[in-house]
């Protein structure tokens, strides 16, 4: 006898996509039922960057693992081997560098440097600075989630000049944009509310409306195995799932905020506040995976020296097709760190906070998009972990 | 004469057109779908009923605490008066000589003090009684706690009582014995004080539970911002509105975000709330979220509209912490105002909170089998209609305290 939940997994494998225009708006069929995704984006508010000091307009880059000026001067000779020895020496004179003894070395590039990199040598050169924690635009940079810069700020305040640059500035991490050069753009710019417009363009951030169509021909009980599934008893959202979903109630368009639980409801589309962080940190992705279903989140973030531990007391291995709920774990395929967590939603679309930032919201984001942010220097690998049912 | 016993003094401005008293907006599947559109300073908004049913464990819990107990203890009502005075409240109320000489035995009473009587009804009694009696007398019974359903009775939803009545798990004397139960306000709307009789005359306990079940279902509005119809140059006056003085930027920001989208014409009202209402809506208090014997009420949703929580430790004190806080609102009402309603010795009965038009949301009762909702205001007022007759006022945070 063929399961319901093979039947699940057949249709999560057949689900398809239709009119994926622009990436504006799509539908998609699959176990969860027909989904409209629609594209809007969020940005930290401005109130906020009165209270966080501007960055510096003076590019500084720092090489913790380079202590010499001639093992700088070669590392960057190597990242630009691809020139011929005049370009070479050309742009290596807008560079100046200095050895601090026996901790690192830094650069200071012109802007005329940065913006002569090619993609190539831009790579080579930031993934070296990512590994430095104290090159924070190298280690977490802005993430683009477009194959156009222009697309991705439409809508925004920024002028067009400082978009053709930010877009001349980023590179390709997995399948995003990454940008970096937040104190070069800066220096672009004499105002202060100008300013404020780069740091809050740059805190931009895609954010899925979910919107499920039900109708008379829907299969309820499917829907409802999709969204409440047994190992997840006593969901208090579910209620409103059935009342939403009776027979005289239908057809209806439920936004997927109107039955998930009441942490996603609450924290998606927004960006933490200064009171998240008054138990001594922000609230991250893996607090957020961990009390996605709790109704009292705990007020602590997770022991991250335990990782492994507390998943696999709460959690057990499962395989793809994933389903509503599972935690989704992204592996650096290296050493097998644990580097993030995020629940899946439906369509490899997940419930996710990307760091504990305060410049990160909540939101709803492409599986692949997730991968991106932590794919920077390495290979990463997805695996899915299911809760384990109550006892 | 229940007219003549009731005054109101609520008025509700109309700040909004209401186009088309009710839109029949005919569907895909050729259903009818009852949809109404509001037109304001917000924008625009589409709202249709729908039902809430509580979840089974709440009830399950709520019978298992009460069933056992009521059963062995039956039935107590407990007056602030003499004997005497509660005879002649008796008479006044209509219940019949002979009824009330047998029910106010002194021998049957329980005295705990000489303005403090406990009488204990049978079941028999309290079915005989008339609407009207029932509406006249149970004002009197107990105090004035929220949770006491003689003087905070418990609104019955049409669709709950049409649940009942077509049920086809419960034998028709019984619904005919709980139906007799109702009393009806000026409003039209239904009412049941007598919610422990539920336990003794049900059959057992998962007839009881069935029975709170149906009867427990709310009515809430299910929403829709919709700017297909409205011109651009209000999107800033309407983002004005939803980011409430910057208390609300986050739904504001997303807002804006889906009128610049060319392919989106509507957004979920439950995304432009503040987070913790959004958290709120359509769901019941966890324990989580009690304290020993406090629940989340109305008081403390309205309070908190904009806060990321409830803040318990304002409701120690709630009139202080208003008091200190707030400040008449003058029209037209602003997202997250507070609307309180008072009765006629000054006591505040309900507050709610303002969302756009004649939208409240609006937690209607302590109870832990109450959810919160968005309601139509004219619709909370009824509920709250009081004997005596209620007012209501108006209440913004002052603008020290919007941050």
């Amino acid at each position: 006898m063929v399961s319901r939940f093979a039947i699940i997994c057949l249709l999560a494998a057949l689900s398809f996509k239709t009119s994926a225009e622009a990436g504006t708006v799509y539908t998609t069929n699959g176990p969860w039922g027909d989904l409209k995704v629609s594209e809007l984006f969020v940005h930290q508010d401005e109130q906020f960057f009165d209270l966080v000091p501007t960055p510096s307009a003076k590019t500084i880059w720092k090489f913790a693992d380079l202590k010499t000026v001639d093992q700088l001067a070669d590392f960057l000779d190597d990242a630009l081997s691809k020139r011929n020895s005049s370009d070479r020496q050309a742009i290596q004179s807008l560079i100046s560098i200095q050895e601090i003894r026996g901790v690192e070395t830094r650069a200071f590039p012109t802007p005329d440097f940065i913006l002569e990199l090619t993609d190539e040598e831009r790579l080579a050169i930031y993934s070296r600075l990512a590994n430095h924690k104290q090159n924070t635009y190298h280690r977490k940079p802005v993430f683009i989630d477009s194959e156009s810069v222009e697309e991705w700020f439409k809508g925004s305040k920024l002028d067009y000049k400082v978009i053709k640059l930010i877009e001349k500035l980023s590179y390709p991490v997995g399948d995003s944009l990454a940008f970096s050069d937040i104190p070069l753009v800066l220096g672009t710019v004499a105002r202060k509310s100008d300013e404020f417009e780069i740091l809050q363009a740059l805190t931009r951030t895609r954010y899925l409306l979910l919107e499920l169509s039900i109708t008379a021909q829907s299969d309820i009980n499917g829907l409802r195995d999709y969204w409440f599934p047994a190992h997840l008893k006593d969901l208090s959202s579910e209620s409103i799932f059935v009342s939403l979903t009776r027979a005289d109630t239908v057809p209806i368009t439920l936004d997927i905020t109107d039955f998930l639980p009441s942490l996603p409801r609450k924290r998606l589309g927004d960006f933490p506040t200064i009171e998240d962080g008054v138990s001594g940190a922000y609230p991250g992705g893996f607090w957020s995976s961990f009390n996605f279903f709790n109704e009292e989140p705990d007020e602590e973030e997770p022991d991250l020296d335990n990782l492994e531990d507390t998943i696999s007391q709460r959690y057990e291995r499962t395989e793809e097709p994933y389903r509503y709920g599972d935690m989704i774990v992204l592996r650096d395929a290296g050493d097998s760190k644990i580097l993030h967590a995020c629940i899946y939603i439906a369509d490899n679309i997940a419930f996710t906070k990307n760091s504990r930032s305060i410049l990160t919201p909540w939101v709803m984001m492409h599986l692949k998009f997730i991968k991106s942010r932590f794919s920077l220097n390495r290979e990463v690998e997805i695996e899915g972990w299911r809760l384990k049912s109550p006892e | 004469m229940m007219s003549n016993l009731i005054h109101s003094e609520v008025g509700y401005p109309a700040l909004f057109a209401r186009i088309a008293a009710v839109a029949m907006a005919l569907l895909g599947t050729g259903s009818l779908i009852a949809q109404e559109r509001i037109y304001g300073p917000f924008g625009s908004i589409d709202t249709r009923t729908i039902y809430l049913e509580p979840p089974s464990r709440l009830i399950d819990k709520i019978v298992d605490e009460k069933y056992d107990l009521v059963r062995t203890n039956g039935i107590t009502w407990t007056f602030q008066k003499s004997l005497s005075e509660i005879r002649e409240l008796f008479h006044l109320c209509g219940v019949s000589p002979i009824a009330t000489e047998v029910i106010t035995q002194p021998e049957l009473a329980m005295f705990h003090s000489s303005r403090l009587v406990s009488l204990r009804p049978s079941v028999r009694f309290i079915q005989s009684l008339t609407p009207t009696t029932r509406m006249m007398l149970y004002q009197h019974i107990g105090d004035d706690s929220l949770d006491n359903h003689y003087r905070n009775p418990m609104s019955l939803s049409n669709k709950g009582i049409e649940n009942l009545v077509n049920s086809p798990s419960l034998s028709p004397d019984l619904k005919k014995s709980i139906t007799n139960l109702f009393y009806p306000m000026e409003s039209g709307k239904w009412w049941l004080s007598d919610i422990n009789v539920l336990y003794l005359i049900c059959n057992n306990r998962s007839e009881a539970t069935l029975v709170f079940q149906l009867l427990k279902i709310v009515p809430s509005l299910h929403g829709w911002f919709d700017w297909s119809t409205l011109s651009s140059d209000r999107y800033e006056g309407i983002l004005n509105y939803w980011n409430a003085g910057g208390r609300n930027a986050g739904a504001a920001n997303l807002l804006k975000s889906a009128l610049e989208s060319p392919a989106i014409t509507r957004i979920s009202l439950n995304q432009l709330m503040p987070p913790h209402c959004r958290e709120l809506l359509h769901t019941y208090p966890s324990f989580e979220e009690s304290r020993g014997s406090d629940w989340p009420d109305c008081f403390s949703t309205s309070f908190t509209f904009f806060e990321k929580e409830f803040s318990y430790r304002a409701f120690d004190g709630i009139r202080e912490w208003a008091d200190e806080r707030y400040q008449e609102a003058t029209f037209p009402l602003q997202l997250g105002d507070i609307i309180m309603i008072t009765d006629d010795s000054g006591e505040w009965t309900h507050a709610c909170n303002h969302v756009a038009g004649d939208i409240v949301f609006t937690k209607n009762g302590v109870s832990s089998t109450t959810p919160w909702v968005f309601a139509r205001v004219q619709d909370v007022l009824d509920q709250y209609q009081k004997v005596g007759g209620i007012s209501v006022s108006y209440m913004r945070l002052k603008p020290e305290f919007r941050k």
